[in-house]
């Protein structure tokens, strides 16, 4: 039986940090299935949520870690983070490896 | 202090090309600008590709500026990073179609003075991707990147001009993406007295999308910046962000100034340095002193440096006044013979007629190269 997955940002991603938001475009890794090329626009928590990305985090660090600097309830920022770590792998800047 | 509170609206976009800069003595408006006043503003700033710069004078109150303001410039500096994260993936792919073929390449100007020039690649736009090959390679790299899917805009002006005379050509991908490929940094004169030797002597290295990429070292880099603000682009004013990397480079504490003089010393290049700097230093009103920026100013051109300026700064360099100073420029009646002929003999019809029409036209322009210059 295998625990939960990290996730991590991948070599292939581009990006750019601006006051308040990160932009991110995932390259075309075809080995790795990701269609690449979509650009993604991190903004509110989000571009904190990047800075983690930089290592391996499992989704309940990374929500707990938002909530955290945010000094808001887990509970409310947690669909969000699952959400632009899903739009992240999508783009194929975010990978799941092994924690 | 300069003032500029009286100035164009738009000549602000000055200050904004010199945050960061700790020296530059110019003054700055104490309220923002009425509206119409501050959309002329971003619009000349993106237009100089420095929409980063204003967002940072915004960011840290060197330009005053209201919420809206604010808002409106991290939109346009958005788009502007949306462009250049595009033009980075393209990049990336374009790189690896030369590396499979074997080409080795240089990245130039825009894409690598962001990644290598900058404490932050979101302070530096840029609009297409610039690379360097050899001559020798040139042909093979057309032909490995329009393999790829690129399309190259215009045909070659004769069989093995572009390897021997000419500056480079240009490519675009499906997605109207513009990739610059150069074999050298301009056309006329230069394009001959620039030394391949020198710019693939050594490289400075970033990774981008996982990948290392190599753009020249940072004497050359700066020597680059210099020829594109004063012979690169016509009679027009460099845009404010390759003024700013000038300025950037010569100011970097790594930079060898001797090295780079020696370099722009065999080059006979030493005018379009001392231009470019001493523009460079006036424009950003720099008042940080270094041994390039007092060599620049005290600098004056030998006839021939000062007649060869010439001939780029007044728009010629491709026409038969660039056309006779470059056929001077070249050593041995055999490289003459082929620069003459590549000027003078006849193309295919498809080429003839996309790029320099008629055969008389030609020969009408190279027999007033010829002649030389009035």
């Amino acid at each position: 039986m295998t625990g939960p997955r990290a996730y991590v940002r991948t070599p292939a991603a581009l990006w750019r940090t601006l006051p308040g938001e990160v932009l991110v475009l995932g390259v075309p890794t075809p080995a790795a299935g990701a269609p690449g090329n979509e650009l993604v626009r991190l903004s509110g928590s989000a571009p904190v949520l990047w800075q983690l990305l930089e290592r391996p985090h499992r989704i309940d660090e990374l929500v707990a870690e938002v909530a955290r600097v945010f000094r808001v309830p887990v509970a409310e920022v947690d669909p969000a983070v699952r959400d632009a770590v899903a739009r992240l792998r999508t783009a194929g800047a975010v990978a799941e490896v092994d924690p | 202090m300069t003032a500029l509170l009286d100035a164009d609206p738009r000549e602000l976009r000055t200050l904004a090309a010199t945050v960061g800069l700790l020296g530059c003595t110019l003054d700055a408006p104490r309220e923002p600008l009425e509206e119409s006043d501050f959309a002329a503003l971003l619009q000349a700033c993106a237009e100089d590709r420095i929409t980063g710069l204003l967002l940072e004078s915004i960011e840290t109150g060197r330009i005053p500026a209201t919420d809206d303001q604010r808002q409106d410039s991290l939109e346009a500096h958005s788009a502007a990073m949306a462009s250049c994260l595009r033009l980075d993936g393209f990049l990336v792919a374009t790189h690896r179609l030369l590396v499979d073929a074997g080409i080795t390449h240089r990245v130039l100007k825009g894409a690598a003075a962001a990644h290598l020039d900058y404490p932050d690649p979101s302070l530096r736009s840029y609009g297409d991707v610039d690379l360097l090959v050899r001559g020798t390679d040139i042909d093979a790299t057309v032909a490995a990147l329009t393999h790829g899917g690129l399309t190259r805009c215009q045909p070659e002006l004769r069989p093995g001009y572009d390897r021997r005379f000419g500056k480079g050509t240009t490519l675009v991908s499906p997605e109207g993406l513009e990739l610059d490929l150069h074999r050298t940094f301009v056309s006329g004169p230069y394009a001959v007295l620039v030394s391949e030797a020198d710019l693939w002597a050594d490289t400075d290295t970033f990774v981008l999308g996982g990948h290392a990429v190599q753009a020249l070292a940072r004497e050359a880099r700066l020597l680059h910046a210099c020829f594109h603000a004063t012979v690169g682009t016509g009679q027009g004013p460099a845009r404010l962000s390759t003024v700013r990397d000038i300025v950037q480079l010569t100011l970097d504490p790594d930079l060898d100034p001797r090295a780079t003089l020696e370099m722009a010393g065999r080059w006979r290049a030493e005018a379009v340095v001392a231009h470019a700097v001493r523009v460079a230093w006036t424009t950003l009103q720099v008042a940080d002193e270094t041994t390039l920026s007092s060599w620049a100013r005290r600098y004056a051109p030998d006839a021939w440096s000062a007649r060869t300026l010439e001939v780029y700064r007044s728009g010629h360099s491709a026409d038969a006044p660039g056309a006779w100073a470059t056929l001077r420029t070249l050593a041995g009646w055999r490289e003459r013979a082929g620069f003459l002929a590549a000027h003078l003999a006849p193309l295919s019809d498809a080429q003839g007629r996309s790029r320099h029409g008629s055969l008389t036209v030609r020969a009408r322009r190279a027999w007033g190269g010829i002649r030389g210059p009035r």
